[in-house]
């Protein structure tokens, strides 16, 4: 560009433009999901939930078995076009069993992380924020009920009711709201300090409301990494306790149930195993990933500003 | 003058050990009057910052009152005491953290609206926009969320939640120091034209005392946990007393290499002591360039040395 | 005058989610031998990015030198490896920090630190070593060497740590000492024992300090030169008495303007608005959008840096000969 000496002249007082143009305008959670895009991971995992979650909907209506329908003519055949997977020691269809399977193990993920995510915040959120001899009690009660032995509950809660979802489910809820208190409880007492915190109270908010608006809010980086790290923590441990015969019995379908089934006839016919197991791994793997993309999506450092 | 909060013989002291106390405000007593702007200046660690929330009422004092407009700020169950948060606020030092990062700049005002009005949807809007016009921001940014904003803004921002209570009374705790120069003239001259037009009182925590110097009526100095000298700022600036003014005044940083030189400065030996051991005789003795006998036993107490010039020390 | 640093158009990019920060945009000046030079500017101005890419201790990623030379000694220092910037680090060139509590390692006595630098950087017997540390010790003023020599950082007041740290900045001989807003964390009557302790150092020792504050009253206290910083560009540099006195650019004004000066009482005027997003700096000079003289060309083309008188350079279009005829 040649330079003139019109080009000298003072700018006109309207093209000074003083709040020079700032970023978009874009919330929290947009930033958290575009990052949450760009891990490939992640990303791979959440496909992986979706399908699994669809699967469980619609898989036990698609090959036209039900998952208690036995048809002793046809044991222990191994996959073919009239059972995708297979079928079990009773000729029942595998495809359709595993499936069904899902629907239950996905539904104790889900509402374990579901429950523990509402005790666990408001326990651990009051406790945080009360702080002093209240907050002393709260975390001793947490103690004392992580100190007994996990088998001992079910082993109880079993002797209770009869095996089966209830008695899993309560042992699950028992138990596993007492990490999420910790956690939220550690987060609240470091946000507390806060002075954004201060200035709501300067301001004469409300304790109920500091705690819902100001306080959790911002501890839910770490609260839903934990929720979604729940998930497969109880779906495994429902498989375990299944797989030990203290859990949902025949002819209900876990994969739990499925997998100890599959045991018996391993030596001859390894895909009653192999599909049970491989789902419990995938579900392992897939709810992990996206824990992990989450935490790094919602981690600040991350790269904004 | 009138005199807005009298502040009588404040000690607030923590707990950091089985035996051990920090005596972070150590008995001060002073007064502020109406429409002025006090600035309290120390070092970090003096105890300042802990006497601004204690007069908010943000932490308990361990003895002493203080009093707002006759009331003692905190005595419970008082109904007076309820309204006080409508008189009292504070501006924070980090525009940074002293917003709701989850929070829009409209909702984190809006919800300080809430709480003083029963007013209708519609007043709060109104008020939301004229209370980010009275603090130079564009109406438009109320959606954007405080990371969205620059340290200035953002100081902006706190100021308008602190505004929409119609205090009488803002407690601002260095709100410059996160801020860089150019920025900071623009919330001194924000908070001047607010004091104006609505006949704020300050009490103007810092520092920087050529920026308290700028803006305040009077200064008090605070030295581990006590004031040592309070006076109007051109007596305190012109005529210090208490040596620890002297040598502070002399290690201010001036903007012209040809009023400094370091010959003039007043180079003080050691640091301001953490370890609060009960010790006899004035806090700042073993700093002190004239120290004496005296000093080591027996600790000086404020005492009005010329009209209206108060200093703890046993030499002027 | 020699030379002992000097700066060649030096370009830095970060990389963020955001985009491409464009955190030095060309950055050239030279260093004279035993003078202190200061660098003002902004936060997000580049000032402590230029320290750290003479250095070679920019993180990478997310920062990237894209061109440039930092010419020392005769050799360019973006060219060497990290072996051979050790040896250059803690010995000619060494740099102290803002935050004393993170640059010492707190599990490491002082003495054992500064003998760490010195086992890299000096030739002495071994038996010398301990005595040269005990010196360096005494030189940065802090008081009873060998004490300190034994202590652990946090047994150390923050004073005595940021004394701490230029004595291992010392035990290497340095002929240039980077120091990056060295009184920042620290109380004024303090920070006043250490700029002190700067000057005396300059004036026994002869080293060169190159000095990154943001308080236009230290760099006018201490340094000869004064480098003022806008958006990545040293926007003005001369001696500290033409950049005090008589400042050529209108963003130097503005900042000497907004800061109070003891017996003045009129009201500041700061520099409205706010410095500029540099992932997509203004086009033209960055500072038109705040500044209150600017014309039409600075819209369009980045201003070249003109002398004025002497060493006293400023980078506006306002020096140009066509500006002068307007006005």
């Amino acid at each position: 560009m040649e330079i003139k000496p019109q080009m000298f002249q003072p700018l006109p007082d309207e093209l000074q433009a003083y709040e020079n143009t700032s970023p978009p305008a874009h919330g929290y959670w947009k930033d958290v999901w575009s990052r949450f895009k760009k891990h490939k991971l992640a990303m791979t995992g959440l496909i992986i939930i979706g399908l699994l979650v669809l699967m469980s909907v619609i898989g036990p209506c698609m090959s036209g078995h039900t998952y208690y329908d036995q048809d002793l003519s046809m044991v222990n055949r191994a996959p073919n076009s009239i059972y995708w997977f297979g079928t079990d020691a009773l000729g029942r269809d595998l495809f359709t069993r595993v499936w069904w399977g899902a629907r239950i193990s996905l539904f104790i993920g889900l509402l374990t992380s579901v429950t523990c995510l509402v005790i666990g915040v408001l326990y651990g959120g009051i406790s945080g924020y009360l702080g002093g001899r209240a907050d002393e009690i709260m975390m001793r009660l947490v103690e004392v009920l992580l100190s007994i032995p996990f088998l001992l509950y079910v082993i109880l809660l079993i002797i209770l009711f009869e095996p089966g979802l209830k008695a899993i489910f309560l042992a699950l809820g028992l138990v596993c709201w007492l990490n999420m208190a910790r956690i939220v409880r550690g987060q609240v007492l470091s946000l507390k300090e806060r002075e954004y915190v201060l200035a709501a109270r300067l301001l004469g908010i409300s304790k109920w409301r500091i705690l819902s608006r100001h306080l959790i809010p911002n501890a839910m980086g770490p609260i839903i990494v934990t929720a979604t790290l729940l998930v497969p923590e109880a779906i495994f441990t429902e498989a375990f306790l299944s797989f030990l015969g203290l859990g949902v019995s025949s002819p209900q379908a876990s994969w739990g149930v499925l997998a100890s089934e599959g045991m018996h006839g391993l030596r001859n016919y390894p895909w009653q195993l192999f599909f049970p197991a491989f789902l419990i791994s995938l579900t392992m793997f897939a709810f992990n990933f996206v824990g992990d993309g989450l935490r790094d999506a919602m981690d600040p450092r991350g790269g904004l500003t | 003058m009138k005199k807005l909060v009298q502040i009588k013989n404040l000690k607030k002291y923590f707990k950091t050990g089985r035996r051990q106390v920090r005596k972070a405000v150590n008995d001060i007593t002073f007064d502020i009057y109406r429409g002025e702007t006090l600035g309290l200046v120390g070092e970090s660690g003096c105890g300042k910052t802990t006497l601004g929330k204690i007069i908010v009422r943000l932490y308990k004092p361990t003895s002493g009152q203080v009093i707002y407009d006759g009331i003692d700020v905190h005595k419970t169950g008082s109904p007076h005491n309820i309204a006080l948060n409508k008189h009292m606020q504070m501006v924070f030092q980090d525009p940074y953290a002293s917003l709701n990062p989850r929070m829009t700049a409209g909702e984190i005002i809006g919800e300080a609206i809430d709480i003083h009005s029963q007013g209708q949807k519609g007043f709060k809007r109104e008020r939301v926009i004229e209370l980010l016009q009275t603090v130079g921001l564009h109406p438009g940014l109320s959606g954007r969320y405080p990371h969205e904003f620059s340290g200035g803004q953002r100081q902006r921002i706190a100021i308008a939640r602190a505004l929409a209570v119609e205090p009488d009374f803002i407690v601002c705790d260095e709100p410059l120091t996160a801020l860089d120069a150019s920025i900071q003239a623009q919330i001194v001259n924000l908070l001047e034209d607010l004091q104006k037009q609505k006949e704020l009182t300050y009490l103007f925590i810092s520092h920087d005392l050529s920026m308290v110097r700028h803006i305040c009526n009077r200064i008090a100095v605070m030295y581990l946990g006590q004031v040592v000298e309070l006076a109007s700022k051109d007596e305190l600036f012109e005529h210090p007393l208490h040596p620890y003014t002297q040598a502070v005044l002399s290690a201010i940083p001036a903007p012209d290499p040809d009023l400094e030189t370091t010959s003039r400065r007043v180079i003080l030996p050691g640091e301001a002591s953490n370890t609060f051991k009960l010790s006899s005789g004035c806090g700042f003795n073993s700093r002190c360039p004239k120290a004496e006998a005296r000093c080591r036993q027996t600790a000086p107490v404020l005492s009005e040395k010329g009209s209206g010039h108060w200093a703890a020390c046993h030499l002027s | 005058m020699t030379q002992l640093l000097s700066v060649k158009d030096l370009k830095v990019n970060f990389k963020t989610n955001l985009g491409e920060v464009q955190a030095l945009q060309g950055v050239s000046f030279d260093l004279v031998m035993g003078e202190v030079t200061a660098v003002v500017g902004e936060s997000g101005c580049g000032k402590s990015v230029t320290a750290l890419s003479i250095m070679k201790l920019l993180p990478t990623p997310p920062g990237c030198i894209v061109s440039g030379q930092v010419i020392f000694d005769g050799q360019d220092l973006l060219l060497k490896n990290e072996k051979e910037m050790r040896k250059i680090r803690g010995g000619s060139i060494a740099m102290i920090f803002q935050e004393t509590n993170t640059s010492l390692n707190p599990t490491l006595k002082v003495g054992t630190q500064i003998m760490e630098v010195l086992q890299n950087h000096s030739e002495l017997p071994a038996s010398e070593k301990k005595q040269r540390a005990l010196e360096v010790i005494s030189m940065a003023g802090l008081p009873d060497p060998e004490m300190v020599y034994k202590q652990y950082p946090h047994q150390l007041s923050g004073g005595m740590k940021q004394r701490a740290m230029i004595a291992m900045a010392l035990a290497g001989g340095p002929r240039l000492l980077i120091a990056d807003e060295p009184t920042t964390a620290l109380d004024v009557t303090i920070q006043a024992q250490i700029l002190e302790l700067l000057q005396e150092l300059k004036q026994n020792l002869g080293t060169s300090l190159l000095l990154i504050t943001h308080d236009l009253g230290i760099a006018a206290g201490i340094a000869s030169r004064v480098m003022v910083m806008y958006a990545g560009k040293i926007v003005e540099s001369g001696t500290a008495g033409d950049i005090f006195h008589d400042p050529g650019h209108p963003y130097t004004r503005g900042l000497l303007d907004s800061i109070p000066r003891p017996g003045q009482r009129q009201k500041l005027s700061p520099i409205p608005g706010r410095p500029p997003d540099l992932i997509n700096p203004p086009q033209g000079c960055a500072f038109w959008p705040r500044c209150g003289q600017a014309m039409l060309i600075c819209r369009e083309l980045p201003p070249q840096a003109t002398n004025l008188a002497g060493s006293h350079q400023v980078c506006c279009w306002l020096t140009h000969r066509y500006a002068f005829n307007n006005y």
